[in-house]
């Protein structure tokens, strides 16, 4: 074997890995996610008509463009914007009201679920970049070496830099193209804040699924700070003459049956006392599509193209409240 | 393991890195046996076994059937290798879909219903299937002398370049590669030293480089229009569909040929020449051409082993169309246990009996003039892959009202003009891909053998356009790849 071709093999691929690590390095150092997310707000202000979908990735999951079709053909020129984040509480979009009212848009739907009003655990996932861990493993021997030294930022890879490089290079060509660094909406064919996790781009059998439920239990926390955040949401947007709707979001039936029953209790009291305390309807989506081979898992419907019917029941509530 | 991972390209080097090692001849066929192994062990696991059981049962069998004297135990050894063979490929692929079917019919009868079987379908079944049962077929038709060593014709089944996905690999011409000298039937010279020789090296790694490119530039980045799309094609106009159906084609041409590709570049490399699986079919001209150059070891073997059977032109015209009916559908019908499969195989059934009977009841147009002009040509061409998307709406579409509403919206033009603008602004980038798609294929048909060209270019040149492509891919990897399409299969 040529050791000549292997080296410049060796080279062509090592010299792609550090291109592509500094461009994201650049990328990621200029263009701040959260800043964009602010000026994206500020943007969209002169889109008329316009619907905002706030919640974590059981919102997130929503096929918009599937929901702007289905008005359209209805008849209704609407654009719905799903701005949800995997992860997010209601905290998240406490602390983002202002943005949210001074971008003006005719409703805004909110998508709650009884893991929303939980104490929040941190998962940990397998890293898909395992092999340049090695260079963590190299900082951690750098610190040990010397007392008062630190790991280099130099050598701690920033593994996000690889995760989804296509989505930087093409705010990258826009940003060449526009001059505008922040605007990203519309790189993405749905959801502008969010690029979603792998998991949620499946589809477990509805009968597997029930031979893998056990017992399911969340530990609902009544009158949490979660829920004092939704009362705050819903409130401040009506008081700015924001229509706001509540839907539960839809959870297949081996998770129904097999809830714990005081629990069920506990959440549907919730339910109760949100209604009662902002004098709006919930639109109990929660039962509705849990016959469905939709779900990529316990609680939520795929991002495949079989989970429209998730997107088409919300066309429909949102017409039947634009009719009201 | 797929190809598109890290892991793939760390095997891939330490299996290179084992054979430049250590050149004794028989440690590298071993070694060779046990990667192939542990690369199929590493994606399915305890399925391993299913590989080994076949490769035994063939591999006993088609010594029986060659040393047996009478025709009538011939043909019962292979009646035991087919029954064996396409036993294990029903039951793990075709079981479940039996029982669904036969639910729905009992249940208009009121019959109870039957439970699901619990089973996964070992990847690349379907392959090894096809390569064993033409080991035997071979032999019982005396075209070839069954392999002496277990371990030969065990690398010959279990190859993993090509294991999972194809190229359908004949033994003739697989196992001969195993060997310094071959004669006629026999290939039982000394057994070869894997060399890995600088041009196959550079052809290989030019090859793999296209495969990936094709794969993790176009294909996965072609396949949200694709998936938005077919996905659920009830709200889309007829503009949208139709970018829909092109879309697909592009991403299954690009996946499945990418996979192509790594497999004969990475064989390559181990100095093992496969044959080729497709030669630009979105050149055809007719639907008999898009099947020469459309995974072409699957057409061949079809062509081989069920067509030629049963009787092929040989016999009366209708017949022929049936026939032609037959191994399509039976051909549909391999790419999966769902009836959309069942309805692309039928389609192209039909478009190739239907050009058939065209040419045999107009004869005239065979060598008519109008096509050997380019103008002829071209327009041959349009209707032909006309047709040939209008068929990967029913490969992509399962459900059946979803299918019938995209193929209508496909031949019944149907626009709406504010509709089509919103896909065209929200999918610039995939419809960008399949311009630079059409362009380049357009380049590599004006230009035959591009990948070879390519690896005879200077060292230095060379690892420029590696770079290239390699940049390509880094930046435009999608952070959730889609699967070989091939691989459910």
């Amino acid at each position: 074997m040529n050791l000549k071709i292997v080296g410049v093999l060796a080279i062509c691929f090592t010299m792609g890995i550090v291109f592509l690590y500094v461009v994201n390095d650049w990328y990621n150092t200029n263009f701040d996610v959260e800043k964009q997310r602010l000026n994206w707000y500020s943007e969209v202000v002169e889109t008329p008509n316009k619907v905002f979908l706030i919640g974590n990735s059981r919102v997130y999951v929503v096929d918009e463009l599937h929901i702007s079709h289905h008005l359209f053909q209805s008849g209704k020129n609407i654009t719905v914007y799903d701005l949800a984040i995997g992860a997010k509480m209601l905290n998240y979009w406490q602390n983002h009201l202002d943005e949210i009212v001074f971008s003006n848009p005719e409703m805004v739907i909110v998508g709650i679920d009884p893991q929303d009003f939980i104490v929040p655990k941190k998962e940990i996932e397998r890293n898909p970049y395992w092999f340049l861990e090695v260079n963590t493993f190299l900082a951690k021997g750098i610190t040990s070496i010397g007392e008062n030294s630190h790991p280099s930022d130099f050598w701690r890879f920033d593994t996000n830099n690889f995760k989804n490089p296509k989505l930087s290079s093409l705010k990258i060509i826009q940003f060449l193209e526009t001059g505008v660094s922040e605007k990203n909406f519309n790189l993405i064919p749905t959801q502008p804040f969010d690029s979603g996790s792998e998991k949620l781009y499946y589809i477990i059998d509805l009968d597997r699924l029930d031979k893998l439920t056990e017992k399911s239990q969340i530990d609902i926390i009544p009158n949490s700070s979660e829920e004092s955040a939704l009362i705050e949401i819903i409130q401040t947007l009506k008081k700015n003459n924001i229509n706001v709707i509540l839907v539960t979001t839809p959870r297949p039936y081996p998770f129904l049956e097999n809830w714990d029953i005081d629990e069920k209790k506990i959440w549907d009291d919730l339910l109760v006392r949100i209604e009662k305390q902002t004098q709006i309807k919930i639109y109990p989506l929660q039962n509705q599509l849990s016959d469905l081979n939709i779900f990529a898992d316990n609680s939520h419907v795929t991002r495949l193209p079989e989970g429209k019917i998730y997107a088409e029941e919300l066309a429909k509530i949102i017409l039947l409240e634009l009719d009201n | 393991m797929l190809f598109n991972t890290i892991d793939f390209v760390i095997f891939f080097i330490l299996i290179l890195t084992g054979i430049s090692i250590y050149k004794n001849k028989k440690f590298q066929h071993f070694f060779l046996l046990g990667a192939s192994y542990f690369f199929f062990f590493y994606s399915s696991n305890y399925l391993v076994s299913l590989l080994l059981v076949s490769s035994l049962l063939d591999f006993y069998l088609g010594q029986a059937i060659w040393n047996s004297k009478s025709s009538q135990r011939k043909k019962s050894l292979l009646v035991i290798s087919l029954v064996g063979n396409l036993g294990l490929l029903g039951f793990f692929k075709y079981a479940n879909f039996s029982i669904e079917q036969f639910n729905s019919i009992g249940s208009s009868l009121g019959w109870p219903n039957l439970e699901f079987l619990e089973i996964i379908l070992p990847i690349g079944i379907s392959f090894y299937t096809f390569q064993t049962l033409s080991y035997t077929i071979d032999i019982y038709r005396g075209k070839l002398k069954p392999s002496d060593s277990l371990k030969e014709y065990a690398l010959f089944v279990s190859f993993f370049p090509q294991l999972v996905a194809g190229p359908i690999v004949r033994a003739s011409e697989f196992l001969p590669q195993l060997r310094e000298k071959v004669e006629n039937l026999s290939f039982h010279g000394n057994i070869r030293q894997i060399i890995i020789h600088n041009s196959n090296l550079k052809l290989g790694v030019t090859l793999m480089a296209f495969g990936f490119f094709k794969k993790m530039f176009i294909a996965d980045n072609i396949a949200p229009l694709a998936n938005y799309v077919l996905g659920g094609p009830l709200t889309h106009e007829s503009f949208t569909i139709i970018l829909g159906a092109i879309a697909f084609g592009i991403q299954i041409y690009s996946d499945f040929s990418g996979y192509s590709d790594i497999a004969i570049g990475a064989a390559l490399i181990l100095g093992f020449k496969l044959p080729i699986n497709f030669n630009k079919p979105y050149f055809a001209s007719s639907p008999s051409d898009f099947w020469r150059r459309w995974h072409i070891s699957l057409s061949r073997w079809l062509r081989d082993y069920l067509y030629i059977p049963l009787g092929g032109n040989r016999i009366s015209e209708s017949r022929t169309y049936f026939n032609l009916a037959t191994v399509m559908f039976l051909g549909g019908l391999w790419h999966g246990a769902s009836w959309n499969f069942v309805v692309w195989g039928m389609l192209h059934g039909l478009y190739l009996a239907i050009h058939k009977m065209i040419l045999d009841k107009v004869p005239f147009l065979k060598n008519h003039p109008i096509f050997k002009t380019k103008f002829g040509f071209i327009v041959s061409v349009l209707v032909t892959q006309y047709f040939v998307f209008l068929a990967w709406i029913a490969f992509r579409v399962k459900n059946f009202y979803e299918l019938r509403y995209a193929m209508e919206k496909y031949i019944f033009l149907d626009f709406e003009y504010e509709l089509t603008l919103r896909v065209i602004e929200q999918y610039r980038f995939e419809l960008f891909i399949m311009i630079l798609f059409f362009s380049l294929q357009f380049i590599s048909y004006k230009q035959p053998n591009l990948p070879e060209r390519i690896s005879k270019y200077k060292l230095p040149f060379w690892g420029i356009f590696i770079l290239f492509i390699l940049l390509g891919i880094f930046f435009f990897y999608d952070g959730n790849p889609e699967d070989f399409i091939y691989f459910q299969f």
